[in-house]
């Protein structure tokens, strides 16, 4: 039974954060609601407020300004499967939001809301990681900025503050020579939720070889995780297309990553697919690069 | 009648359900209704010591709270025995379980309310496993103990056969606890009327039958409950058996208001009947050249908590545990096992995907080991009309194994497998496979299998079908319509249906094991030749013209002693103060004697289908992507084929997903998988290509010569995609559903070390 709740619209982002404000740690975001209703109706919200954000358009917008990419927290998952910004600038970010849920989800469900909630198993996450997204945090105070990395503390939780909001998610826009991808395994093609995901940048150098990777996975631990170790080997992949040395640097993230059993998976099995998954993922995208060249 | 012509129209009820108008029994409400609460168990399996019900009863908006005391008339419900209680008094046996029932003018006071019921348990060990129920001192789910139903078929001398065998293969086999999952949940609306006598509007399969249930639930004259079931919003089997029914009639009796459930999604799949999970053991004698010599099957049947269909489940799955294959020596036995794990019933397929899955395993590892191709192996087993089956019975009605063998064998997918094998991505491996199935159809021996339909002619000269049989999604309707309209050879659209009521529908049977098509195709035939007789005795009443002409269709009339004569002439005449009545009825044929020990054994008439299914495995995931997948199937005598494809369509998503995704995880009587986050069913991105392949072999026992194919469709594509998954990775698949991790860990065997 969904319990009785005080129900407010905020109509832009001031009446937002004076919402924010006026109820503090008694108030619930609510944006496209794909996650606060489900649990809602499984009594899993303790908060007795609820703020809609669902009309502030201010919010929901996609655009680029001298090389940065700046995505609303409004924005929806399929604003950002479509955006051509984001397909181009930011590839791994548009993958990673057109594998959320299914068409509905997508098309109600916010990235500012999959940020927020702080699953560890958030699909948008790792991609917002290995682009080196900056949190804009806002509240009636003022504004700060937090690199996405140190946005999350544990599984739910974040640094957000009780009168504070996510607004805007912003990134140096990927250019040639860089390659951002998404993968993401689930227990079938689509409506699912992510048993490990991962997301990757490869920036590529003169001579081809990667000079520089972010990797990042999700659902494999308490908060979504870089994996340094295996960024490292992938630094030193030959500049050719082998799917061996490919798949011999993707397992040390076997080391790195930290699942736990869950009804989804174990944690034994976690371990080696998210491995697979990193392997698959980025044999795409080097395939595309490298090939025949 | 071989000269009838099907009209191929679309379905009849395609705009309606397209445009979201047609009214479910769950769209349905009355003035004044109240809503009810089922107060389910707090455990699994307990002792119910005392029930208070005085806070509920104190709240606002409460009318009544019922318990076991209040139960009118006998407190059990069950198609075969009655033992599972409407209201629990005494004992629960699974989280299902209902002990009190709310009536409250909303349903959140209801809900509300029944929180408010306090119930005084004495919890018990809880009984999940079916192996370790079987032992002596296991906690006893019932009184009579856990064994639900033993049954043991035997022919000729397996271990003879064993001893001749030059390859045995000999595996447990275990299948998952598949939930139906109509869109629609059990719900319903029971209205008491002024006489004294109940309205009950629920989905169900069968409302005559519903009808003589809910009759001794509340103590109350049969004819004195009127059953509207239809139309359904899925149903698969689980709405075989009564579901939110009994606790609604007696909210209602006792209210004298309407009183309307309709559960939620989780209610659903903790309360709701499933697919029985079976382990099955089997070995399998073979001669080196594939023939079969022996079959010796262990089923244990996870039953659940109460009996419903578990029996004749069981017993149609030892009729299949050899399929319809040469096998001379046989040992088939099976245990129903009570256990505290939810309640199952009734599901398409009934038991057979279960032992084919174990039965097409075993013959693919054996070709495997002699050198043998899988149609090879299966040609040279497959049974014709005729011959004896592996239980014992003379096939007397069609077979058509090897018909569906030969078209699967030609068809796109098998001869073209090594080019769609194809892929250029190191970590994936593609692989086709094929099994073959039968599926007895009907109720089997011993169980009177009765259909009726009345064909009217009505005042204006177009007609009304009534006929019990409902229509919960598979398009029979469309089909009835289809027989009716090529009997009296007028357009489809002359010919309205009446189903699925008590009142003004008659008799049909059930609307399960793929008998839907058949029955009515006789019971309809038979119809339309009593209206036949009825014009020759409403002529001869009036002008003396005899009785001995028999009347014959033609283009939207008929021929009569006194020449042609239109529909409308005749209604004119004859049908202007009542419908001129033909009535028809008919009882299946069965054997004439039963397999000894298997009550319900023989069935007298089967489908055929062969299906091959191509996949893709991931072997760095597990992952298994179902991309192909071709059916042979023979209907008989095709009344519409696009419905024959939607539930081809349908059958194979379903298979699919007993395949690849679907398990109700119940630990310690908990279910864990509540909803469609957690209970993985194939989305439109997971359901394949489809190839099919119709022939027609008509079954000699149909008027029109039709065959059952709902439930045959989703049955071999199980089997198969289990052994694709071996094509393409070489390990064999043991457990379904083949989720991502459990075909990682067939790969990986070294993981856990």
């Amino acid at each position: 039974m969904i319990k009785e709740l005080e129900y407010h619209i905020a109509r832009d982002l001031k009446g937002a954060l004076e919402l924010a404000e006026q109820f503090g740690p008694r108030k619930r975001f609510l944006s496209g609601g794909t996650d606060v209703t489900v649990r809602l109706k499984e009594g899993l919200v303790k908060e007795d407020v609820i703020v809609d954000l669902s009309r502030v358009a201010e919010l929901r917008f996609v655009r680029e300004e001298s090389g940065v990419v700046h995505v609303g927290a409004c924005a929806t998952h399929a604003d950002l499967s479509a955006s051509p910004i984001v397909r181009r600038h930011g590839r791994a970010l548009a993958m990673a939001a057109s594998q959320v849920g299914g068409p509905q989800i997508r098309n109600m469900g916010t990235v500012g809301g999959n940020v927020a909630n702080a699953s560890p198993a958030g699909d948008t996450i790792p991609a917002l990681i290995v682009l080196d997204a900056v949190v804009s945090i806002a509240s009636r105070s003022g504004t700060r900025e937090v690199p996405i990395i140190d946005f999350f503390t544990g599984p739910g939780r974040s640094v957000l503050a009780a009168e504070e909001l996510v607004t805007e998610f912003h990134f140096p826009a990927t250019g040639p020579g860089e390659l951002t991808g998404f993968g993401k395994l689930g227990s079938r093609q689509a409506m699912t939720i992510s048993t490990a995901n991962v997301a990757f940048t490869f920036r590529i150098g003169g001579d081809r070889r990667i000079v520089e990777a972010r990797i990042a996975f999700g659902s494999v631990g308490p908060t979504v995780i870089r994996v340094h170790k295996t960024e490292q080997l992938f630094c030193q992949l030959p500049p050719l297309l082998s799917w061996d040395a490919i798949r011999s640097a993707a397992q040390m993230a076997w080391k790195e990553v930290a699942p736990i059993d869950d009804l989804r998976a174990t944690a034994v099995y976690r371990k080696e697919a998210a491995c697979g998954l990193l392997a698959e993922a980025a044999y795409e995208a080097l395939a595309s690069c490298w090939h025949e060249r | 009648m071989d000269d009838i012509h099907f009209e191929q129209i679309n379905r009849i009820d395609a705009q309606d359900k397209a445009c979201g108008t047609t009214q479910y029994m769950s769209d349905l409400s009355f003035p004044g209704m109240l809503y009810a609460w089922f107060v389910r168990s707090k455990y699994p399996h307990a002792l119910v010591r005392s029930i208070d019900v005085s806070r509920a009863m104190a709240l606002d908006g409460v009318v009544t709270v019922l318990t076991a005391a209040d139960v009118t008339g006998f407190n059990g419900f069950g198609i075969v025995d009655p033992d599972m209680p409407v209201i629990c008094g005494d004992k629960v046996r699974y989280m299902g379980d209902t002990v009190a029932l709310v009536a409250a003018t909303t349903e959140r006071i209801a809900e509300q309310a029944a929180a408010l019921v306090d119930v005084d348990y004495e919890v018990l060990p809880v009984v999940d496993d079916p192996v370790e129920a079987l032992k002596p001192d296991a906690p006893k789910v019932h009184d009579k103990g856990n064994v639900c139903l033993h049954t043991l078929i035997t022919k000729g001398d397996v271990e003879q056969g064993f001893r001749e065998a030059d390859v045995v293969i000999e595996h447990e086999y275990r299948t998952p606890r598949q939930a139906h999952t109509p869109l629609e949940t059990e719900s319903g609306v029971a209205v008491p009327e002024a006489d004294g006598s109940l309205s009950m509007y629920a989905g169900s399969q069968y409302a005559f039958r519903d009808q003589l249930q809910l009759a001794r639930i509340l103590g109350m004259n049969p004819r004195m409950i009127h059953v509207t079931s239809n139309p359904v919003g899925g149903g698969f089997g689980g709405k075989d058996e009564l579901t939110i029914q009994g606790g609604i009639a007696l909210l209602a009796m006792k209210t004298g208001k309407p009183v309307k459930a309709f559960l939620s999604r989780e209610e659903s799949m903790v309360s709701g009947w499933k697919r029985h999970p079976f382990i099955v053991r089997m070995r399998t004698g073979f001669k080196s050249d594939g023939t079969m010599l022996a079959n010796d099957v262990v089923c244990y049947e996870d039953k659940g908590a109460y009996t419903s269909l578990g029996g004749p489940v069981l017993n149609l799955a030892l009729e299949h545990a050899s399929s319809l294959y040469r096998v001379p020596n046989t040992r088939h036995e099976g245990w129903a096992v009570f256990t505290n794990n939810g309640v199952c019933g009734a599901f398409r397929g009934f038991g057979v995907p279960q032992v084919l899955f174990a039965l097409e395993s075993n013959i693919d590892e054996a070709a495997e080991k002699l050198g043998l191709d899988p149609v090879t192996i299966r040609r040279k087993n497959v049974l014709h009309q005729g011959e004896v089956s592996p239980i014992g019975h003379t096939l007397r009605t069609s077979v058509s194994m090897d018909l569906v063998l030969d078209a699967i064998e030609k068809s796109n997918l098998w001869q073209h497998r090594e080019e769609y094998k194809k892929t250029d991505k190191p970590w994936l491996r593609r692989g086709v496979a094929l099994a073959l199935a039968p599926q007895g159809a009907g109720l089997g021996l011993g169980i009177p299998d009765y259909g009726g339909a009345y064909i009217d002619l009505d005042r204006d000269g177009n007609f009304t079908l009534r006929i019990g049989l409902v229509e919960y999604g598979q398009g029979t309707h469309t089909g009835f319509t289809q027989m009716a309209a090529g009997l009296l050879r007028v357009d489809p659209s002359r010919v309205r249906i009446v189903a699925g009521q008590t009142e003004g529908s008659v008799d049909a049977g059930p609307a399960t094991a793929s008998r839907s098509m058949y029955t009515a195709s006789n019971a309809i035939a038979a119809a339309f030749r009593n209206l036949g007789v009825k014009v020759i005795d409403a002529l001869d009443a009036k002008y003396h013209t005899g009785l001995d002409a028999v009347c014959e269709a033609k283009e939207s009339g008929m021929t009569t002693p006194m020449g042609f004569r239109t529909y409308e002439e005749l209604a004119q005449e004859f049908a202007q103060e009542s419908p001129l009545r033909g009535e028809g009825y008919f009882v299946w044929p069965t054997a004439d004697r039963e397999i000894p020990g298997a009550a319900g054994l023989p069935h007298w008439i089967y489908s055929f289908a062969a299906q091959a299914a191509l996949v893709e495995v991931n072997t760095l995931t597990g992952e298994t992507h179902l991309l192909r997948v071709t059916t042979a199937l023979d209907t008989g005598h095709t009344v519409n084929q696009q419905q024959v494809e939607g539930q081809i369509d349908g059958g194979v998503a379903q298979g699919e997903g007993f395949a690849l995704f679907e398990d109700t995880l119940i630990a310690k009587g908990q279910v864990r998988t509540k909803n469609f986050s957690t209970y993985i069913i194939p989305t439109a991105q997971d359901v394949p290509e489809h190839e099919y392949i119709i022939l027609e072999n008509p079954e000699g026992t149909s008027a029109l010569g039709v065959r059952g194919i709902g439930e045959v469709v989703m049955v071999p594509v199980i089997p198969a995609v289990a052994l694709a998954i071996h094509d393409a990775t070489g390990v064999w698949v043991r457990q379904l559903p083949a989720t991502p991790e459990r075909v990682y860990r067939l790969l990986h065997p070294m993981m856990d070390e």
